[in-house]
């Protein structure tokens, strides 16, 4: 009886971490099982991303700025963002599922086995549009970069904004399809809502927008750090203060995805009694 | 220390009480009414590490949901459940190691991946070491016959071969406690057969099982206890073997005579036995109380009296039992 | 003829019952097409005053981008993925089997799709009208000719969907290829930019691809930008893409199905 209770392994950060690793690794592998789809989906991925520049260049053909932004700025606005967004599919795409997931009782096996719940599901899947978002969405930063006469010297700041607006995005998606722990439908409706509108809005400077607005994407759902501060600090256009809240606001989108996660668990009910 | 103890365990079910259609949703969305349904009604329920026990009830009886609470799937409304001692649901990652969970109505294998691919992924979650998991494969290749479609996208197996693939993500960290909801589900019976074999030798290894199933046969061929449920509550708890010794109390001969059979005129000339239509106008079959008489007596009272065409006996099944059980006939 | 015509509109009612069910979806494309909308309008406010941009003032880019998002609405928000889904799922094998031509019954359901987007139209256009105020049509024919090109989206919208997703016919998935599809629309149409402000090679390429209908015909009719002659020469070329496609689905499908039968459904 007492081997019976001796402690197994624990799941501690660093087997999260391998299983977390292994699961995404598989599902890279497993994109030569379908070559068809991994082209057509990189290149739509592409295609949004080359059409957006495509935008920004016919723009500023007739316009020298929008609200005191310039070509360059705009596109390193875009470019983080597509860098974050693209990342969602590449490192959490699974959690789109979670609404299915919760309607057909899917969650069930992965509560039974010694690993988080949300890394088992984020790893269910890989958007391969990812590739082409984030491979388009480096080029059009750096390329912004390079043209607003960034230098070098900043590198580091542009790291840290990448990795930070990669963190919030993945925990903002995290969050936003948890709901459909409470709101039970197989749509992930506010995943989708938060992404479309952040492509449409955050591409694009704060001040063309109403206060309320800009205190919503700066504090309440801080989409504002993705790529609007980290650029317009990186720009002139904001103290450098401000970065600050980067890291902070990374933080705080994890520990709430996290929670909000753990609570949706907690009501889960499966299916089919 | 029992391996698995249930104490009053319950689980009630919040349901939305709504009208059908737009005005009930809106309805619904004033004045916010729900129905309590009640699942599972405080069980108890003490299994010892090796044993095999069948949890069976009819559809809705609360199968399902008992296995999802003994495995830390759902929170119990009330009682307690402790498996090797610990609380499934708050100890989710610690239990977990120490259990294996089959669902035959879903698969756990990853869908786009080869079967081998799920099968690894589990190895590390686990963290079964490379020589267990050698072992393990081969064992279970030997028996399960996995070898023919592990490269296999788990999308393309059919189900039998989706069950066997499934049966090996449930035991690939060789758990102490394992819970199979319907494990034979849809399969042909050469499967079928293939399968309880194989769980035969789980318990003979030591392993101790929880099983539920709507096919009786995998009841009788691998568990040795029997917990019959119904309604959320337990209706028979007990060993299979007493279980048909108390409640199978009458055999049946099946007659096939050479002209119309009449029953009336039939109970009145055997009055001891129970007289019922068979299959044909000429078929009947004869139902009598084992205690009071011998088969040997009741055929050569038969055949002398009747001379039939053919007689067949009709094998005494837990699945008579059972259904008996669950219309409420008997009680423990 | 009658009884064709009897069942394309059975296919076409059950296909609004059933995405009227979806009442959720009504918000979602709401929110999604007027969050579009007012980011579109504090952008060209911006742009715009300082004075007209190639062509466009912020009187008319009001018009404009309320048109864009009615199209945008009707397009974006209709079932494409039903018919995807058989494809996909191989459950076209057994649509051939009955008595109706496949692409009329899918034309049928596609334009009852696009039909229980109108009230999340409606509803976003009279929220528009009151928030912006937008000038009226040039005319009252401008008015008539912007009314019919937006009929002929119906038609247009179901070639371009259609004929995009027999490609399902080649892929394992249709996300990918619903997105290239999105992506064209968006740019090409002139929905994220009015086409003027293009190169004019750029605007050659536009105008050569049936995309423009979706916004920049209806609003160049609209606005007045071309006269009466030239809005029925636009109409013209989008009934004809309307036809063409029609025709060329019909080829492509042909081709497709071969598949279908080859690998026994």
């Amino acid at each position: 009886m007492a081997d019976l209770l001796a402690p197994r392994r624990p799941a501690g950060a660093r087997h999260v971490g391998a299983v977390y690793t292994r699961a995404i690794v598989a599902q890279i592998r497993s994109i030569t099982e379908y070559p068809a789809d991994f082209w057509v989906m990189a290149s739509a991925g592409v295609m949004w991303n080359v059409l957006q520049f495509a935008f920004l260049t016919v723009l500023f053909a007739t316009v020298p700025d929008v609200a005191g932004w310039r070509y360059h700025e705009m596109l390193m606005l875009s470019g983080l963002f597509t860098v974050a967004s693209g990342s969602t599919a590449l490192l959490c795409d699974g959690v789109w599922s979670t609404g299915q997931m919760v309607l057909k009782g899917e969650i069930d096996y992965r509560i039974t086995r010694p690993a988080p719940v949300v890394v088992q599901v984020a790893t269910t899947h890989i958007g391969m549009q990812g590739f082409g978002e984030v491979a388009f969405g480096l080029v059009m930063l750096a390329y912004g970069w390079i043209g607003a006469g960034l230098g070098l010297a900043p590198v580091p700041i542009g790291l840290l904004a990448i990795a930070c607006a990669v963190t919030i995005e993945c925990a903002l998606v995290t969050l936003f399809c948890a709901v459909n722990f409470w709101i039970k439908g197989p749509m992930s409706n506010f995943a989708f809502m938060l992404i479309d509108l952040q492509s449409n809005a955050m591409v694009l400077p704060l001040g063309l927008f109403p206060i309320g607005v800009r205190l919503l994407t700066m504090f309440v759902i801080p989409v504002a750090f993705v790529n609007f501060v980290p650029v317009a600090v990186l720009t002139g256009h904001l103290s450098a203060a401000w970065l600050v809240g980067t890291p902070l606001a990374a933080l705080a989108c994890v520990l709430a995805a996290l929670g909000v996660y753990r609570l949706g668990l907690r009501s889960y009910d499966s299916s089919g009694h | 220390m029992p391996i698995l103890e249930a104490r009053s365990l319950t689980k009630t079910f919040r349901r939305p009480d709504k009208a059908s259609g737009f005005k009930g949703a809106l309805k619904h969305l004033a004045q916010r009414k729900y129905k309590n349904y009640t699942a599972v009604d405080g069980i108890d329920l003490t299994v010892e590490a090796g044993e095999s026990v069948a949890y069976v009830g009819p559809n809705g009886a609360g199968k399902s949901t008992t296995v999802k609470l003994l495995t830390g799937i759902l929170k119990p409304t009330e009682g307690t459940v402790r498996v090797m001692g610990r609380d499934p649901h708050t100890e989710r990652i610690a239990n977990a190691h120490d259990i294996g969970v089959l669902f035959g109505q879903r698969t756990q294998l990853w869908w786009d991946l080869p079967v081998e691919e799920s099968l690894k992924l589990l190895k590390h979650m686990y963290g079964v070491s490379d020589a267990d998991y050698k072992a393990r494969i081969a064992k279970f290749d030997e028996l399960l016959d996995l070898g023919e479609f592990m490269p296999a996208l788990a999308r393309t197996l059919s189900l039998g071969q989706r069950m066997r693939a499934d049966l090996a993500c449930a035991l690939i960290h060789d758990p102490k406690m394992v819970y199979l909801d319907e494990p034979t589900i849809g399969l042909d019976i050469s499967v079928k057969d293939r399968l309880r074999a194989f769980l035969r030798e789980l318990v003979d290894d030591g392993t101790t099982l929880l099983l539920t199933s709507h096919d009786l046969a995998d009841i009788e061929e691998v568990c040795e206890r029997i917990v019959v449920i119904d309604k959320g509550k337990v209706a028979y708890d007990g060993p299979i073997a007493q279980l048909k010794a108390h409640y199978i109390t009458t055999k049946a001969v099946n007659l096939h005579l050479e002209g119309p059979a009449d029953v009336p005129a039939l109970t009145e000339k055997f009055p001891d036995f129970a007289w019922a239509a068979g299959a044909s106008p000429s078929e009947v079959t004869v139902t009598y109380e084992s205690a009071r008489f011998s088969t040997a007596e009741v055929l050569g009272s038969l055949t002398a009296r009747l001379s039939p065409r053919d007689l067949s006996l009709s094998e005494p099944s837990i699945e008579d039992v059972i259904r008996r059980l669950y219309a409420g006939e008997l009680t423990q | 003829m009658t009884h064709g015509f009897a069942v394309d509109r059975a296919f076409v009612t059950v296909s609004l019952k059933r995405r009227l069910a979806y009442k959720t979806q009504w918000i979602v494309a709401l929110v999604l097409g007027g969050g579009a909308m007012l980011v579109s309008m504090a952008l060209w406010r911006n742009l715009l005053s300082g004075g007209a941009l190639s062509g466009y003032d912020w009187d008319s880019m009001r018009a404009y981008i309320i048109i864009g998002f009615v199209t945008g609405t009707l397009v974006f928000g209709a079932a494409d993925w039903y018919i995807a889904d058989r494809i996909l799922d191989g459950h076209v094998a057994i649509d051939l089997t009955k008595p109706v031509d496949f692409q009329r019954a899918r034309a049928a359901e596609y334009v009852g799709s696009m039909i229980s987007t109108v009230p999340t139209v409606v509803v976003g256009v009279i929220g528009a009208w009151l928030l912006f105020d937008p000038p009226g049509p040039v005319s009252a024919t401008a008015g008539v000719l912007t009314v019919l090109s937006l009929l002929l989206v119906f038609p247009l919208a179901f070639g371009i969907t259609y004929l995009s997703i027999l490609v399902c016919f080649w892929t394992k998935r249709y996300l990918g290829i619903m997105w290239l599809r999105e992506a064209l629309l968006g740019f090409f149409s002139g929905m994220m930019i009015p086409l003027a402000f293009m190169p004019s090679w750029l605007q050659a390429v536009a105008w050569a691809l049936p995309f423009p209908h979706f916004t920049a015909t209806p609003a160049a009719i609209y606005l007045g930008h071309v006269d009466t002659a030239g809005a029925l020469g636009l109409l013209a070329a989008e009934a004809a893409w309307g036809v063409g496609m029609w025709i060329g689905a019909r080829l492509v499908f042909r081709h497709a199905v071969k598949k279908v039968t080859v690998h026994g459904g």
